[in-house]
């Protein structure tokens, strides 16, 4: 369990982050919504330790998270960060290898090396293993970095009360990728381990999370289960913008339209485009 | 670790083995090779009847060999582990100030310390310009560090300012003590600037090959956090790395490794910025390849060097650190292109 109280942090006079409290339980999907600036990302920096903060506290799995040790906690949780850029050039296999590291010393086992081609499997990066990392493209180095973080926390069938964050994680992915990833990360969730992920798209949230927290300007919001949270008042005072709640045509979940104070005036100047090049056409 | 990285560190033993035996028959006076072969049995107790003089067994056991070795791979590891820390192939080990320092402390014991060592024996006076270049090397790379650590913390990015602070500062007094320096000063100071191996001694192999060791065997073992540190800092936190003990690893070998060939053989340059970039270039970029074939590299590199330098003006000697330049830029430029031709990585 991931157990956090009342996190604050502040710089200087500025409040980044303001008693900000959740509890995530093994098996539970966490999505983290609020726009620019809210504080997601220092939240996520809190809870990864890049970071020390100013007051309130955190717990996993019973035990304040200061008392792990990083060596240890490199095999309970795994942080994908927005950084994609290697200094060298490393093969997919070899990036991928490295969230093996902290299983073993000197040589990889045949079980790392299992783990290697499970999360290279999964990501479809099977035909790119040899690759060298830096050549491929935005959405391909993602993968790598996904597969990388799963990795890094599989222990086979005994992998449960692990903690997932990722930054992110859909960023530079199509469609369909982004969907493979987050079906993942709840599979992983359902398997009995924690996911938080950082996420812009509401709908995706929607479909993948069972909690939400949502943060503006480091004010926590709501917390709470997604039926709960995705609420119009909410997201409008979320993001400063009109919202339209459906129900998704196929499943369960809400869906989210929002609505644009510009849309009006970019109808009009597309209608007037259209009517232009109606009286040149002969 | 590959095929292909175990073939490549096998050929790189061959060429240093190849350079060091070409190196104890090579200079001045020629040694063949059933003479070297005769002295090294006889050394070994196997040889009953030596048919070579003193003066080839005092060439042969001239040690200078030895010391390229030592010094050489010590520059060469040392680079590979710099360049993984900063994440920057263009670093070297002058990036933190050793170098730079070192030649402060010895412009500064040549120029301005002539005087007070003047009545002290000619031991004390060789002895004094390579322990002040140590302590020069080791007081700038300390005076970095210091400067680039905020709250427990050494930034990366902090060190790498903060070093061509201090390098740009002991340049413009370094220039300043050549500027005041006789003929006969300014002569050593730039024979020193360029490097040597020929004041080789066996207190200087001895203490170089202790340091060489310790800094193989403190830095060969890093090649783990180094390849998460390639992912980015935090990234490397992440998975389990103790970025700051690593740091501080990394610069203090660093900094007592340089700082003592330094001070054996002046500034040796070159070695520690292209062969760790060059093994990357030829085999691969995993640091458990880099690391031991940076050593090696360097050593083979510096071998070469060091026999070319005694041949190509004979009976004069060239300063080395001039030699590994002429051999590895133009064999580093010409793997370039063949990169770039390849598949345009460089």
């Amino acid at each position: 369990m991931l157990n956090v109280e009342n996190l604050s942090f502040r710089k200087g006079n500025k409040t980044i982050l303001n008693k900000v409290s959740f509890r995530l339980r093994p098996g539970e999907f966490m999505a983290i919504l609020g726009s620019n600036g809210a504080g997601k990302s220092t939240l996520i920096k809190l809870i990864t330790r890049q970071q020390e903060a100013s007051s309130g506290s955190i717990h996993f799995r019973d035990r304040e998270l200061h008392s792990y040790s990083m060596e240890q906690l490199s095999t309970e949780r795994s942080v994908l960060t927005q950084q994609l850029n290697l200094a060298f050039q490393f093969t997919v296999e070899e990036v991928v290898m490295m969230g093996r590291y902290p299983h073993f010393k000197g040589q990889a086992r045949e079980e790392d090396v299992h783990a290697v081609r499970k999360a290279i499997h999964h990501s479809e990066l099977s035909s790119y293993t040899n690759r060298v990392y830096n050549t491929l493209s935005g959405g391909e180095q993602q993968r790598t970095q996904i597969a990388r973080v799963f990795t890094q926390l599989d222990e086979g069938e005994q992998t449960s009360g692990k903690l997932l964050l990722l930054d992110e994680p859909l960023n530079n992915l199509d469609i369909k990728h982004q969907h493979e990833v987050l079906h993942r990360a709840i599979e992983f969730a359902h398997e009995g381990n924690m996911v938080i992920a950082v996420l812009h798209d509401i709908n995706m949230a929607t479909q993948y999370a069972d909690q939400i927290l949502m943060l503006k300007k480091g004010e926590q919001l709501a917390y709470g289960p997604v039926e709960k949270v995705i609420r119009q008042d909410l997201l409008e005072t979320c993001y400063d913008m009109p919202v339209h709640i459906m129900k998704h045509p196929q499943y369960s979940c809400p869906m989210v339209c929002f609505g644009s104070r510009h849309h009006a005036q970019a109808v009009r100047i597309k209608e007037q485009l259209n009517n232009e090049l109606i009286t040149i056409e002969p | 670790m590959n095929k292909r990285s175990n073939r490549l560190l096998l050929l790189l033993c061959i060429v240093l083995v190849i350079a060091a035996i070409v190196s104890c028959m090579t200079g001045a006076v020629h040694v063949n090779f059933s003479d070297l072969a005769g002295i090294l049995l006889n050394k070994a107790g196997l040889n009953a009847h030596p048919t070579h003089t003193a003066q080839h067994e005092a060439i042969v056991w001239g040690i200078r060999v030895l010391l390229s070795i030592a010094v050489g791979s010590s520059l060469g590891i040392c680079g590979a582990a710099m360049q993984g820390l900063f994440r920057n192939p263009l670093a070297d080990p002058s990036i933190i100030g050793v170098s730079s320092g070192a030649t402060l402390a010895a412009a500064i014991t040549i120029v301005l310390g002539a005087r007070w060592f003047a009545h002290f024996p000619l031991i004390v006076q060789t002895s004094s310009l390579s322990f002040f270049t140590f302590c020069g090397a080791l007081v700038a790379t300390i005076f970095v560090f210091s400067i680039a650590v905020n709250r427990g913390r050494a930034s990366v990015s902090g060190m790498l300012l903060a070093g061509i602070a201090v390098n740009a500062f002991a340049a413009a007094f370094t220039g300043l003590l050549t500027f005041v320096a006789n003929e006969s000063q300014l002569r050593s100071l730039t024979f020193w600037t360029l490097g040597s191996l020929g004041g080789a001694t066996w207190t200087s192999v001895g203490l170089m090959s202790a340091v060489s060791l310790a800094c193989l065997a403190g830095l060969a073992g890093l090649h783990k956090p180094l390849n998460l540190l390639s992912l980015g800092e935090q990234e490397a936190q992440h998975t389990g790395v103790n970025t700051e003990k690593l740091k501080k690893r990394i610069i203090l070998f660093t900094a007592i490794a340089v700082g003592t060939s330094v001070a054996l053989c002046g500034l040796i340059g070159f070695v520690g910025l292209v062969v760790p970039h060059l093994m990357r270039m030829i085999g691969v970029s995993d640091h458990r390849f880099v690391l031991p074939a940076s050593a090696i590299g360097g050593a083979a590199l510096l071998c070469i060097a060091d026999t070319t330098a005694r041949i190509i003006a004979i009976p004069t000697e060239v300063p080395v650190g001039v030699i590994t330049a002429l051999i590895g830029a133009p064999f580093f430029l010409v793997i370039l292109v063949q990169q770039k031709q390849k598949n345009d990585l460089i």
